[in-house]
């Protein structure tokens, strides 16, 4: 919970003009529409220019430079702020809203106080979760290989992913993509968790008390939140795009962007959201292993598009999906069984035990995938330097930059780099165990037993992930 | 500016843009290709193929790379004479161009570059080209005829040793 | 729970400095390693390569297919390995040649890996191997740093005096 035992910083109140630019009608747009131009002429490059992944724009710029700043930069200190820049729903919101910057107010069904096109009906209850999108990123990471370096391939996967975006938004209410289908949005909303910035409503009780609710119901001020979210019980970052509707919309004024430490949002709500948390860790070390390893039966399996190794391959996949929801979880449930019973704990459902002890995987995870990501940037940047002056590797040279000769920046300092990074995950994982265990056991010997079997499962994970990178 | 003008300009921006962008790729490709071209009589694009071990004269890109039926191409003709420029690219690994019997090239080509090699045949005849890097598999497959026909000797070729 | 932070850090800095003021072996007494290293698409066979702080490494480097790189972080090594020859050529040092072996010392240790430096086709950017010369300092030091860490952190908590009776943690 945020309440008022984690220091948090409103950044509203200290940058007035970060507000006045979050009050913006127009700022949606401005920073959507660019990345949109930008993504299109990606297709474009992914379809009229070379096959070649690292001569080509839409891999680099995609799989090298976006995945970087994504994983390392924008959300552990902007959480979901991707969801805010996302191209992905223009087109789909665009014929929803029937509007690209201005607010269209009526009174619609549910209570809805904007006037949006489609048939807005509700996605399935049994839908409303996660799933969903654990299992579209698990067959993403199938087809890692031929994704990350066959331009054809990301255009397929993210053309589609947009026309899924544009179809949805027809028939179903805001931002249902998003929230439920998008793989992109699944480990957003997981990892913006340990975010260090989020809105939230400053006063509680000045939600109790308001008529309107605009922040949920929309108005002419503002959009209803596509996200679904009620800003007086928003108590997380999972499920907030950072659209900045109800910043506009709330008539209270009672909306803002605070600044708090690394890892506070510590409650998992459901198995949906800690199977993305072993899911995503599992596959840090599969990423790691297949495209950072130096075998080559590894590659030639996930390869499968241009080796043809089928029973290879099929290896490969069990491998994906088996360490991710076998694996990785039943390693948990051991460590929960222990656990619990060390501490004497049968009175606290297993289900409750088992989520709440799920959390500490998440920064572990973070920063797993932050590790796998700095030797990408580093040792790989020079494609970005290339293909920012030829993106289809037709001969063009934009910038002056196209015959750059692929020198890797620094690699020296990689392994530093990564040791440092671990050691800083497991020390947000060793700190949030202890955190957690402390809330439900108040006598210290029961925190430290109860811990012991996650503390001892993320100290193996972190020394097998610094034996990879490092060893 | 006001609401319902900034919606008219940001619709009015979006359809302009996304509808030029297209045809903009397309002119500047068009002009980077017109400025290697200069002063040329003759220009083959040719792209290296190292799965099916072919130079093809087709346009090899992200999309038809993966399904496209590549075959050899037929004898290229070329007039003794005239300024040719082969454009060489490669669709995927490191080849080499090379027509040894005019003592041209070899010429490496790498994937995402465009290469070139600028001459006039000074004699006429049948001649080969081939890649002159070893490419994979295929490597040995990736040759093709060029004809050069020169100006009067056409009549010597018919008439046959005469 | 900083005190145990700054412990670690210190104890981990102190084992990986040490690893690197022990010095290498006089030149005479120097072991040589030999390798050969077969580069295709898209692994190095053999995929990691072992060898001991100041041994002389000697590297032949053959292509099976294509043309390939080979880069060896942290030394300055880059090569270009065209299939079907017996040399290929080799920058190091600032020095340019034709060579039919790489040869150079092992006087860093850790892992160092070797990578394809031309672009070889579509996994060309995640073809790689590895050298490990041991003792690996920085490996073993984090190592003992997160052990410590967590010993740290643990022992941190058992032994906490709250400030404030009732004060939540």
């Amino acid at each position: 919970m945020n309440g008022a035992a984690i220091p948090r910083i409103d950044l509203f109140a200290k940058f007035p003009w970060l507000k006045k630019l979050a009050k913006m009608r127009s700022l949606q747009f401005l920073l959507v529409f660019p990345n949109l131009v930008i993504f299109i002429f990606f297709f474009i490059a992914g379809i009229f220019g070379s096959p070649v992944g690292n001569s080509n724009i839409i891999i680099t710029f995609i799989w090298i430079l976006w995945w970087f700043l994504l994983i390392t930069i924008m959300v552990p200190f902007l959480g979901r702020i991707w969801c805010t820049l996302c191209p992905l729903p223009f087109f789909g919101e665009w014929m929803q809203r029937g509007a690209l910057i201005k607010v269209r107010s009526g009174e619609m069904a549910g209570g809805l106080r904007n006037r949006l096109y489609g048939l807005n009906k509700r996605w399935p209850k049994k839908l409303t979760n996660i799933w969903s999108q654990n299992f579209l990123f698990l067959c993403l990471a199938t087809i890692c290989a031929p994704l990350v370096t066959r331009p054809i391939v990301t255009v397929i996967v993210l053309g589609g992913l947009m026309i899924a975006a544009a179809v949805l938004a027809l028939i179903y209410r805001m931002r249902t993509f998003c929230m439920y289908l998008c793989p992109v949005s699944g480990f957003l909303s997981l990892y913006s968790m340990t975010a260090m910035t989020g809105f939230r409503a400053k006063d509680l009780k000045v939600c109790q008390e308001c008529k309107v609710k605009s922040c949920i119901r929309g108005s002419e001020e503002g959009w209803a939140c596509p996200w679904f979210v009620y800003m007086g019980k928003l108590d997380r970052n999972n499920y907030c795009g950072l659209c900045t509707e109800c910043v506009k919309s709330c008539p209270n004024d009672n909306i803002t962007l605070y600044a708090r430490p690394f890892s506070v949002d510590m409650n998992l709500k459901g198995y949906d959201e800690a199977f993305k948390a072993f899911i995503m860790l599992a596959l840090a070390v599969v990423y790691s292993i297949t495209l950072l390893g130096p075998w080559g039966i590894v590659k030639d399996w996930a390869n499968v598009s241009e080796v043809g190794n089928l029973a290879g391959f099929g290896l490969y996949a069990l491998a994906v999906w088996g360490l991710s929801l076998g694996i990785v979880p039943g390693l948990h449930s051991t460590a929960t069984w222990f656990s619990r019973r060390w501490a004497s704990a049968k009175e606290i459902p297993w289900k409750d035990y088992f989520l709440r002890f799920a959390y500490p995987l998440v920064p572990l995870g973070l920063i797993a995938w932050i590790a796998f990501s700095i030797p990408l940037i580093m040792i790989n940047g020079a494609y970005i330097l290339s293909t920012l002056s030829d993106p289809l590797g037709r001969g063009w040279d934009l910038f002056g930059t196209a015959n750059v000769r692929w020198s890797p920046l620094f690699p020296g300092a990689v392994g530093y780099l990564q040791a440092g990074v671990l050691f800083l995950g497991l020390y947000f994982s060793v700190k949030a165990t202890l955190k957690l265990a402390g809330e439900i056991f108040p006598e210290k010997g029961r925190v430290v037993v109860g811990a012991l079997p996650h503390l001892l499962l993320q100290l193996v994970i972190t020394i097998l992930l610094l034996k990879f990178f490092i060893g | 500016m006001r609401i319902k003008a900034k919606e008219i300009l940001a619709i009015v921006v979006v359809t302009v843009t996304l509808l030029g962008l297209p045809f903009f790729v397309y002119l500047y490709d068009q002009t980077v290709i017109a400025r290697r071209i200069q002063g040329a009589d003759r220009v083959i694009e040719l792209t290296g193929v190292h799965n099916v071990g072919v130079w093809t004269d087709q346009n090899v890109n992200g999309w038809n790379y993966w399904w496209q039926d590549i075959k050899p191409l037929p004898p290229l003709e070329i007039n003794r004479g005239e300024e040719v420029l082969i454009l060489l690219r490669s669709a995927d690994v490191t080849h080499s161009f090379s027509i040894p019997q005019l003592k041209l090239g070899p010429v490496v080509v790498e994937a995402g570059h465009l290469e070139e090699l600028r001459f006039t045949a000074d004699r006429s005849g049948e001649f080969r080209y081939l890649c002159y890097r070893v490419c994979g598999v295929h490597h040995k497959d990736m040759k093709g005829e060029l004809r050069v026909k020169g100006e009067g000797d056409e009549e010597a070729d018919d008439l046959g040793g005469l | 729970m900083k005190r145990s932070l700054y412990k670690a850090v210190f104890l981990a800095t102190a084992v990986v400095l040490a690893g690197g003021m022990i010095s290498p072996a006089a030149a005479a007494d120097r072991p040589v390693k030999s390798f050969l290293i077969e580069a295709r698409q898209y692994a190095f066979d053999p995929p990691v390569i072992r060898v001991n702080r100041g041994d002389e490494v000697h590297i032949r480097l053959v292509s099976k297919d294509v043309t390939h790189g080979f880069y060896l972080e942290g030394h300055d090594i880059d090569a270009e390995v065209i299939p079907e020859r017996e040399t290929f050529h080799l920058k190091q040092n600032g020095k340019e040649q034709e060579v039919e072996e790489i040869v150079f010392v092992a006087d860093k240790t850790g892992k160092f890996r070797y990578r394809c430096s031309h672009t070889c086709g579509y996994l060309h950017p995640f073809m790689m191997g590895e050298m490990i010369v041991s003792p690996n300092y920085l490996y073993k030091g984090t190592v003992a740093a997160v052990i410590l860490l967590s010993g740290g952190m643990v022992l941190g908590r058992l032994f906490r005096r709250r400030k404030k009776e009732g004060v939540p943690p």
